[in-house]
């Protein structure tokens, strides 16, 4: 336990107690994981993934590439999440990662031993003998970061959509700056901040705006914020952009599985998102104890933790001479500042500064670099020389260095949408020049780190964004402010190393790609830095390529000996912050997945024993359980009451499509194979529709309610496609003519009354002006009336083979009828015995519709000789459709008699066993017939007749089958038109 | 507000309205300034309301406008216009289900699926999509009017419902 009560900006007296690794620990409300395990004395707190290295804490943000924790206890866990982000909570249970048995002594980190053999591409060449598979199993089973979370559930993130004049991304000076400014200018502003609080490096410079602390001027900032409605969202990082709508997720204390998702829609964005410290590559360079500089001053400014006790610091700028004072002040003992420029280079702030530290027995050393640091699992002594002269090297003891190799602006934001960098020289990297319309950068995002620049940078880009938005107000003045100079700093990328050196100068700690990688990769050709990248996986960890983008980009320029603005860097995509698959789900988790379209009787249905299940986005009753145990038993029992006595469905999930206006039956007869124009008020016909290239696309009937005016009916599954289908035409070849289509699917409920009996049924339960009517309905023909008021059309028209009518009703009626229809003595049915009714009379089901057959294919031969040119019917004459290759639609049955076989199950011949001739689309078991029966699409070169072997090993085993007429039952059709 | 209701939460509540026959009007050409009667709303987005100054007549997508329990001079309206032969109109009732969510945090719930104000911006109403589910959108008030395909609006009630649990 940390016997003294640390003091920090974020931090309070009040202490918890977590645990790490099965150990206890106690940390003071406000520290992040990472913090309190510093103040314990905790150093390593991960493993890297190829070699297994041991690693410390390097960076205090979200691009901390080595301390990732796995967070609670199996099996709700949240793996890789970043120690420095991660507020601590009384009880947390944390784990480290890519270790086994412990973090210490780790089975894999054997492979450091073969580490000269494992180089960036090592697996691509090494694992293809014998075979990729053998090496699968052990490689994945290393592979990876952390553990996957196991079937747990987990809150519903909430989303929230909104708009805003003004976004501003990053609340540190420029970004607080540009915010006010753009509120004073009465812009409606939203402020988003991943951190808990507002400030950014503010936090711990030591700077002076508008007159007053920087601390006091971000509260002041905040409270007139406040008073300017402008809305402030810490605690939330923006992770990425589509189409002009922002994504943040707000993961309050960093624990990823975000509590809310905002999709925000700005008219003007201004990217303030800082920049990120980047490291220098040296020998051993992820061994626990190296640690960015500005980590160390964030641990030290937020938590009151010391990074170490005594310390080198390695920089290549000024700015680390005020950071040592501030460490100093602090009671750090700062053994050296090794500065890899010569005295040229210091600014006179640094140099003032640097005299004073000298004055204090710090070693100041111009003109070096650390060429190595050593130490077991732990820096113990710094490796020391003059850059003019490497050999001449020297070292000291040290617990710590820290190391600053400069700053990337952050310029993720608006890249992959199209912005534009160049090459700074004086900052050592890429900042933004052109940004897409309505977005521009503002403060350390756009290279500017000094403190004034930085002021007066955010207030502009605010004053703009403002006025973008529509706002003319008066922004007031940019806040002035004195901080920190400007960092003077020289492009330094890494110490001097030989070939063998350059194996442990880390480039991506969490991929361990070195410097020798990247020769690697030059060596096999990759030289682009995207190539790079994808060889090397230099950038593919969950810092984004935060830590070692530029760092890589840079090694790659020298080694190819270009200068790094033409090597340039890889392309920055989102998400620029590490996003849970709970909050791309967002509310569509479980029952909330995907919506459920339910017809009117769908209560009634569950209620009575209905076994319902989705068919596309409608539930539809496969079975009523009061018919037998299961869905086979069921629809046996069901499918033979239809044909004895009758029964009812609920076909209510028909697609239905008005066609309304003059032209509408040309328009029909485009998109039919056969006509519909022809057909005469009061009657329907069965219709097909082909694709472009001739393929079946759907079949249903079209009924014609007046000259002008049809409904044409679809498969269930097919509503929303043929309506697309229609809506394209119409809108496209058929636009401006005289005709409409108009979705009325849910405006008729149909209910579907099928067997010998329902004619006297239907006369029983409809009202008497209706017995005539249904008396002189012929087959495909419909009346039109009312019941109970509402409007009603019986159709005469059957999918079942029997005498069947269908009634399309207003929903408001539908469940009366329904409950009449009972009374009358009419059971309900369901899917299971209407595909075994369909099948018998050899209907198609719906694989027989895959997308891939050809009316011919599907014997409508008499379609297609009396059909017109409708769309796809020219391409029917395409030699290929009538191959004698083509499948054919074919009755099956087994040739036993008892044999069952399945829909699926491969066809094929004694002298070819090995290549199927065809496949069984559809099979039932039919009652009427007692067998089972089928329907399969078969090489036309097989009559009926033929005898195949039908193949189904893992199913049900092979029988053979005869080829037979579709038609297994009543195929004159005298019950159907009885 | 009559009608039956479906969820009450602090700030919220969703009420299913009744609704008699509801027409939709297609137009045979868009857009088709000049071609409709005086009164009619021609323009993206608009509402002719009726006069009890509900809503009467919603131009909700292009060329295709919703009437819902239209009163007689709604009716009259329609007509005349498809007898001028600028389009064709559909007796669609039964196709949608009209809710009023109405109450503070009417927008907050409708901000989980949808950026209203912008899709609401400068117009009255719209087709759109909530949570997943085909609706017509109509700002009334501080609440709003929708009509959501019949077959979604169980879907619909459940999902506001989801988002109005304790916590």
């Amino acid at each position: 336990m940390s016997a003294v009560v640390r003091r920090g900006t974020r931090l309070t007296a009040e202490t918890l107690c977590f645990t790490f690794d099965g150990r206890e620990y106690h940390g003071q409300v406000g520290d992040t994981a990472a913090s309190a395990l510093l103040a314990s004395g905790v150093r390593t707190m991960g493993r890297s993934v190829k070699y297994r290295r041991l690693r410390g804490v390097l960076a205090a943000g979200p691009e901390e590439p080595n301390a990732l924790f796995t967070v609670g206890s199996s099996p709700t866990v949240f793996p890789n999440v970043c120690a420095p982000q991660l507020e601590l909570r009384e009880g947390m249970v944390l784990r480290s990662q890519n270790r086994w048995p412990s973090l210490r002594y780790d089975v894999a980190s054997l492979l450091q031993l073969g580490s000269g053999f494992l180089g960036a591409g090592f697996y691509y060449k090494t694992f293809i003998w014998p075979s990729w598979h053998r090496w699968e199993a052990p490689i994945r089973a290393l592979a990876g970061l952390g553990e996957a979370p196991g079937a747990c559930e987990l809150p519903t993130v909430a989303v929230e959509h909104f708009s805003c004049d003004v976004l501003v991304a990053g609340a540190g000076a420029a970004g607080l700056a540009a915010a006010r400014a753009a509120a004073r200018a009465g812009a409606r502003v939203v402020l988003c901040e991943r951190e808990p609080v507002c400030g950014g490096e503010l936090e711990f410079e030591s700077g002076t705006i508008e007159g007053r602390p920087a601390l006091a001027w971000i509260d002041a900032t905040l409270a007139e914020l406040a008073t300017l409605s402008a809305r402030v969202l810490t605690g939330t990082a923006l992770v990425g952009e589509t189409g002009g709508e922002f994504i943040a997720l707000y993961e309050p204390g960093g624990l990823p599985g975000a509590n809310a998702v905002y999709k925000i829609r700005p008219r003007a964005f201004v990217i303030a998102m800082g920049a990120t410290e980047r490291p220098i590559a040296f020998i051993n360079n992820d061994l626990p104890g190296v640690m960015l500089l500005g980590a160390a001053e964030r641990f030290l400014s937020r938590y009151g933790v010391n990074a170490g006790r005594e310390l080198v610091l390695f920089a290549n700028h000024d700015r680390v001479y005020a950071a040592a004072t501030r460490l100093v002040v602090a009671g750090m003992r700062v053994r050296a500042i090794v500065d890899t420029r010569d005295a040229t280079g210091l600014g006179p702030q640094a140099a003032r500064q640097r005299t004073a530290l000298a004055g204090t027995g710090t070693d100041c050393l111009l003109g070096h670099a650390v060429i190595r640091v050593t130490g077991r699992g732990q820096v113990r002594r710094a490796v020391i020389a003059p850059l003019a002269s490497p050999a001449a090297a020297h070292s000291i003891a040290c617990d710590t260095l820290l190391v600053s190799g400069g700053w990337g602006p952050s310029t993720h934001a608006g890249m992959h949408e199209g912005g534009v960098t160049r090459y700074e020289e004086a900052l050592g990297a890429f900042v933004s020049t052109e940004q897409p319309d309505g977005r521009e950068n503002a403060g350390a995002a756009n290279g500017l780190l000094e403190l004034s620049q930085a002021l007066a940078d955010g207030a502009g880009a605010g004053t703009r964004a403002a006025r973008r938005a529509g706002a003319d107000g008066d922004p007031g003045t940019a806040p002035l402010g004195s901080g920190d100079g400007a960092p003077r700093l020289v492009p330094f990328w890494r110490s001097p190393a030989d070939r063998a050196g350059e194996k442990h100068q880390f480039i991506d700690y969490q991929n361990d790609v070195n410097v020798a990688d990247l020769r690697a990769a030059l060596a096999e050709g990759f030289v682009d830095i995207e190539h790079v990248k994808r060889y090397t996986a230099l950038g593919f960890g969950t810092d984004q390529g935060r830590m070692g983008g530029l760092l890589g980009a840079a090694i790659l320029a020298e080694l190819r000996g270009e200068p790094l603005r033409d090597v340039g860097t890889s392309r920055l995509r989102p998400p620029y912050h590490p996003v849970t698959m709970q909050s791309l789900a967002g509310l569509r988790v479980g029952a909330r997945l995907r919506p459920m379209r339910r017809t009117p009787l769908h209560e009634w249905h569950v209620a009575h024993g209905g076994v319902l299940e989705p068919m596309d986005l409608w539930m539809r009753t496969r079975y009523y359980r009061e018919n037998g145990p299961g869905a086979y038993e069921a629809g046996i029992a069901e499918a033979q009451r239809v044909r004895t006595s009758g029964g009812i469905i609920d076909g209510s999930t028909l697609g239905k499509i008005e066609v309304a206006g003059p032209d509408s039956g040309p328009f029909l007869d485009a998109l039919y194979l056969n006509k519909a124009s022809t057909i005469k008020v009061g009657r329907s016909k069965y219709m097909v529709n082909l694709r472009e290239d001739g393929m079946v696309l759907d079949d249903g009937i079209v009924l014609r309610i007046a000259e002008d005016r049809f409904i044409a009916t679809t498969s269930s599954g097919h509503g929303a496609h043929m309506l697309a289908h229609f809506e394209h035409y119409r809108d496209t070849q058929w636009s401006g003519c005289g005709v409409t289509v108009t979705d009325v699917t849910e405006a008729w409920a149909v209910i579907v009354v099928a067997g010998p009996q329902s004619r006297t049924v239907l006369r029983e339960v409809l009202s008497a002006q209706w017995r005539q009517p249904l008396d002189a309905l012929t087959h495909m023909a419909f009346a039109r009336g009312t019941l109970a008021g509402q409007d009603l059309t019986v159709l005469r028209a059957s999918f079942s083979g029997e005498l069947a009518f269908e009634l399309h009703c207003r929903p408001s009626i539908s469940e009366p009828l329904w409950e009449s229809l009972i009374a009358a003595g009419f059971k309900p049915y369901g899917l299971e015995a209407l595909d075994i009714l369909r099948v018998e009379k050899g209907y198609l089901v719906s694989s027989e519709l895959n997308g891939q057959t050809t009316p011919f294919d599907l014997s409508m031969d008499d379609l297609v000789k009396h059909g017109n040119h409708c769309i796809g019917r020219e391409l029917l004459d395409r030699p290929a459709f009538h191959e004698p290759t083509r499948p054919r639609l074919v009755g099956v049955r087994a040739v036993d008699g008892r044999m069952a076989f399945y829909g699926g199950a491969q066809l094929t011949t004694p002298d070819q066993p090995h290549r199927a001739c065809g496949y069984v689309t559809s099979s039932v078991y039919s009652p009427t017939l007692s067998e089972w029966v089928g329907l399969a699409l078969v090489s036309r070169a097989h009559a009926d007749g033929a005898v195949l072997d039908c193949r189904d090993p893992v199913r049900i085993g092979d029988c053979k089958v005869r080829l037979t007429s579709i038609i297994h039952y009543d195929p004159s059709g005298e019950r159907m038109k009885s | 507000m009559k009608g039956v209701e479906q969820v009450r939460h602090r700030g919220l509540g969703l009420v299913e309205r009744q609704t008699g026959r509801v027409l939709e009007f297609v137009a045979f050409h868009f857009p088709s300034e000049g071609a409709f009667v005086v009164g009619w709303p021609a323009a993206p987005g608009a509402i002719r309301h009726d006069v009890q100054g509900l809503s009467g007549l919603l131009h909700f997508a292009p060329a295709r406008w919703l009437a819902p329990s239209p009163c007689r001079e709604i009716a009259a309206l329609v007509a005349a216009a498809e007898d001028a032969a600028t389009g064709t109109c559909i007796d669609v009732t039964g196709k949608w289900r009209e809710f009023a969510l109405i109450g503070t945090a009417a927008a907050r719930v409708l901000a989980s699926t949808l950026n209203t104000e912008i899709v609401l911006e400068g117009r009255e109403c719209a087709a759109v999509t909530l949570f997943d589910c085909p609706c017509v959108l109509a700002r009334v008030g501080d609440g709003y009017r929708i009509w959501v395909r019949a077959s979604f609006a169980e879907d619909f009630v459940n999902a506001i419902e989801s988002l109005c649990l304790p916590g």
